[in-house]
This record gives structure tokens, C-alpha cells and sequence, in this order.
């Protein structure tokens, strides 16, 4: 396994492993209710990480995905270096880079109670999250799309192609992914399948990244 | 040359978690939370005192459980880098290291997650306490070993890693001055002379210099970068991207 697929396996397993281990255990717990999220939205991701173990988990697991998160961005710079243009790749590691940061401050300002975490962070933190990934991610799909007409290979460009069409339908059709304090029903289901469709936007990377190898 | 991205990581495991404890320690001091005076010389306070209330919680939680993965990232550069310039096998010995050191690393990540004013008083949570009380020594003893260990293997095959003058006798230093006080402090522990200030400056300082150690390969890695493998190949043969 090369450098680049260990930042893109683990930016996956550490998030979205993260996400359902803390739901399950809050079930388990009787913290958060029972149901399939991603159809019924009877919870947020974040009300399923914030009491007993569960919060915990949450907490420790998705600051830690963050951080690969971050790499995951300086792996996808240097692995188009050769196919795009500078300016184009620091804006679109600056957007990412914000977008995990964002969820990293956001994450690590939950607490137990509601009343007694700050919100104004965790709503601001999450929804630099989501709207930042959205536009790293359409810049790198671009960059990518531009890449595979010069010969570049793209092993999982159809698979990105899907991603990214799944996540701007939800943008336009439901106005996006923006997370409250209280959301509906239907964000929460937007926000459940966004978030799936970013793990695994950064999961496809696997495929691409072979050859990106740490070498001196 | 420009900085490669395992000299970031080397950068991020020694800023991070340094900057990460002045910060908590200010907003800890400043809420009256913890007494003023450098911890270093004084002992007035321990780390863990400094990420118990908000927002010097927020900050070290955060801080510290992001420096753990970067720890484990170092960890895995430099298992690569060994096996790119030494041996591409470097023996089981090594490798289990790098485990143990890693798996160390992943133990700061649950000391620091149940951090905070959920502690408090510590008489009703005395599991937490213990349970954080454990994985934090864990973390220290282990990767201060396995940090001097790793310095022994480099020292030996200081030319092999052309690591040799400045940058061996640092990695040298800071591998000397954890033991020195990992002895003192055992010892004091066995004969039952431990004190407030020798544990809480002890803690500081071992922090300290774990952190420092991870700078310590920049200078080792100025070649060794992240690379398409096509470019590597092409650069070996001379040729031009």
C-alpha cells in the first residue's frame, strides 16, 4: 500500500467508521433513537456524538479523521502537480484544508450537554465543512476532468463523476447542507448522505494513487 | 528546495503540540483555572490541569489528539525512509517498534478525548481520571523509549542514514536528557520520594522533548519527498517531466 492510498483508506475508515461506531454505541446507550438515518433522519450525526461514550468516540475519532483529511488534500496537490496549474491547486487545498478545520474546531467544541456547548463554533465548524468540501471538491473534479483529456489516468474518475453529480443535486434541489442547532428531518438525511458521499469521494483516491509514494 | 511533505509532518509533531500547550496554558491561566508561573522551573500545574476547563480544553483536546495523528504519521515516514535509503527490510525489530510507537501515539488520542470540566470534581469521576491517568503514562514511557531506541539504530547506522554530526548528536541530546529524567523520576517513584513539582515539571519537560524530537528528521528528510512513482522513474533516468 502506497503513502497516498494509506491517507485516502484511512481519511474513509477513520470518518465513516467514526460516525458509525459512535451511532451504534449511542443506540446502545439509549442516547440517540433507532432508525436507518439515511432514510427516516430521526437524528443528526452531531446529537449522536455528544453524550456518554459515545461523545467520546465521536470527538476523538473524527478530529483524528480531520487531521488525515488535511493530508489527504497535500496528497491530491502533488499528485495533479504535473497536469494543473499552481493557483489553481492552492485554492483548491485552501478550501479543503478550511473545509476539514472547520469540522475539526466544530467537533472539538461538543460537549454532553446542549446548553452547554458552543454552538455558534460547531454550526460554523460543520458548515465550513460541507461548503468548503463542495468547492475543493468541484475544483479538483474540474482539474481531474481536465487532466484525463491531456492522458492523464483516472482509474476512478466515473466513480468521482457520480459523487459529485449526487452532491450537487442535493445542493440545488435542497439548498445544501447547512447545519443548525434543531434541523428537519430532511437535512438531517442530507446531511447523513453528504457526508457518505464526501468518505467516499475521498475513499475513490485509493484507486488513483498507487504510485504516490513517499522516495527519497 | 522547496519544504517536502514529510518535513511538514516533522514541522506539525513538534509546533503543534508546543504551541498547543503555551495556548491552553495562557487561556488556563488567564481563567484563573491554573496559578501563573513557568511550569518548566516552578511545577506549579500539570498539562492535564490546563485542558480541564473551557477553553483551554477546547484547545488542548484538539491540539493534542491532532498531534497523535500526526505522531503516527511520522512514525510511518520514517519506517518508509528507512526502508528507501537503509534496507527494505529492516527487521522485525524495527518494524514492531514503529507499531508500539504508533500504538502509543493512538493511547494520547483517548487520554485527551474525555478531558474537561466532565472530570469535575475528581472525587465523582475517579474512573476518567484513572482511565486518563493510565493512557497518558502509557503514551510518555513508551514513546520516550521507543524514541530512544530508535535514536541507538539511527547512531549505529549513522553513516548508512547519512544522519551523521549535528543531526545525530542532536537526536542524541534529546534521547540522553529523556532518560536522565525518566530514571529520576522512577526512582523517586520506587523509594516513595516522588513530589508534586518533580512529577508535574517532569511531565512538562518529557512532553517537551518528545515533541522536539520529531524535528529532528527534518533535516534527514530534504530529500526524501512525496512522488508520482512515474516522476521518480523519470528522474532517475535523467529525463524531463
Amino acid at each position: 500500500m502506497s503513502f497516498g492510498q494509506y491517507v485516502a483508506l484511512s481519511s474513509f475508515v477513520l470518518s465513516m467508521g467514526t460516525i458509525a461506531i459512535t451511532y451504534a454505541v449511542a443506540i446502545s446507550q439509549g442516547t440517540a433513537p433507532v432508525c436507518n438515518p439515511f432514510l427516516d433522519g430521526c437524528t443528526d450525526i452531531t446529537h449522536t456524538g455528544m453524550k456518554g461514550d459515545a461523545g467520546f468516540i465521536f470527538r476523538g475519532g473524527m478530529v483524528t479523521a480531520c487531521v488525515f483529511f488535511l493530508f489527504w488534500w497535500q496528497v491530491m496537490a502533488t499528485w495533479l502537480k504535473p497536469v494543473s496549474g499552481n493557483i489553481s491547486r492552492r485554492v483548491m487545498v485552501f478550501f479543503g484544508s478550511l473545509g476539514a478545520l472547520g469540522l475539526l474546531a466544530g467537533t472539538a467544541v461538543l460537549l454532553p450537554e446542549k446548553s452547554a456547548t458552543h454552538w455558534g463554533v460547531h454550526v460554523r465548524g460543520a458548515n465550513l465543512f460541507f461548503q468548503g468540501m463542495l468547492i475543493a471538491l468541484t475544483i479538483n473534479y474540474v482539474l481531474i476532468f481536465k487532466a484525463r483529456k491531456q492522458g492523464f489516468n483516472v482509474p476512478s474518475f466515473w466513480f468521482k463523476t457520480i459523487l459529485i453529480g449526487l452532491l450537487w443535486f442535493q445542493f440545488i434541489a435542497f439548498a445544501g447542507v447547512t447545519i443548525g442547532i434543531e434541523m428537519s428531518h430532511g437535512k438531517r438525511i442530507i446531511e447523513w448522505w453528504a457526508t457518505a458521499f464526501i468518505g467516499c469521494y475521498f475513499l475513490s483516491s485509493w484507486w488513483d494513487w498507487k504510485s504516490v509514494r513517499l522516495t527519497s | 528546495m522547496r519544504i517536502t511533505v514529510p518535513q511538514r509532518v516533522c514541522l506539525v509533531a513538534a509546533v503543534l503540540p508546543l504551541l498547543t500547550f503555551a495556548v491552553s496554558y495562557l487561556l488556563s491561566a488567564a481563567g484563573g483555572h491554573v496559578d501563573w508561573c513557568n511550569p518548566y522551573i516552578d511545577g506549579c500545574t500539570t498539562i492535564t490541569a490546563t485542558g480541564i476547563y473551557y477553553p483551554g480544553a477546547y484547545v488542548l483536546r484538539g491540539g493534542i489528539v491532532s498531534s497523535a495523528v500526526v505522531f503516527v504519521l511520522w512514525w510511518y515516514c520514517t519506517h518508509i525512509w528507512l526502508k528507501d535509503v537503509k534496507d527494505p527490510n529492516p527487521g522485525w525489530g524495527i518494524k514492531l517498534l514503529i507499531w508500539v510507537a504508533s500504538l502509543a501515539s493512538l493511547t494520547l488520542v483517548a487520554s485527551m478525548v474525555i478531558l474537561g470540566e466532565n472530570m469535575v470534581p475528581s472525587s465523582d469521576h475517579r474512573g476518567l481520571w484513572n482511565f486518563h491517568s493510565i493512557t497518558a503514562v502509557v503514551f510518555f514511557v513508551f514513546t520516550s523509549v521507543c524514541q530512544i531506541i530508535m535514536t541507538l539504530y539511527m547512531w549505529r547506522h549513522r553513516d548508512v542514514l547519512s544522519t551523521s554530526g549535528f543531526r545525530i548528536s542532536t537526536k542524541m541530546l534529546l534521547a540522553v536528557i529523556q532518560i536522565l529524567i525518566l530514571v529520576v523520576l522512577i526512582g523517586a517513584l520506587i523509594l516513595g520520594k516522588e513530589t508534586h513539582w518533580l512529577i508535574n515539571t517532569s511531565e512538562w519537560w518529557i512532553a517537551t522533548l518528545c515533541s522536539l524530537f520529531y524535528l529532528t528528521s527534518y533535516s534527514d528528510w530534504k530529500a526524501f519527498r512525496l512522488m508520482r512513482l512515474e516522476q521518480s522513474q523519470t528522474r532517475t533516468a535523467g529525463g524531463q517531466l
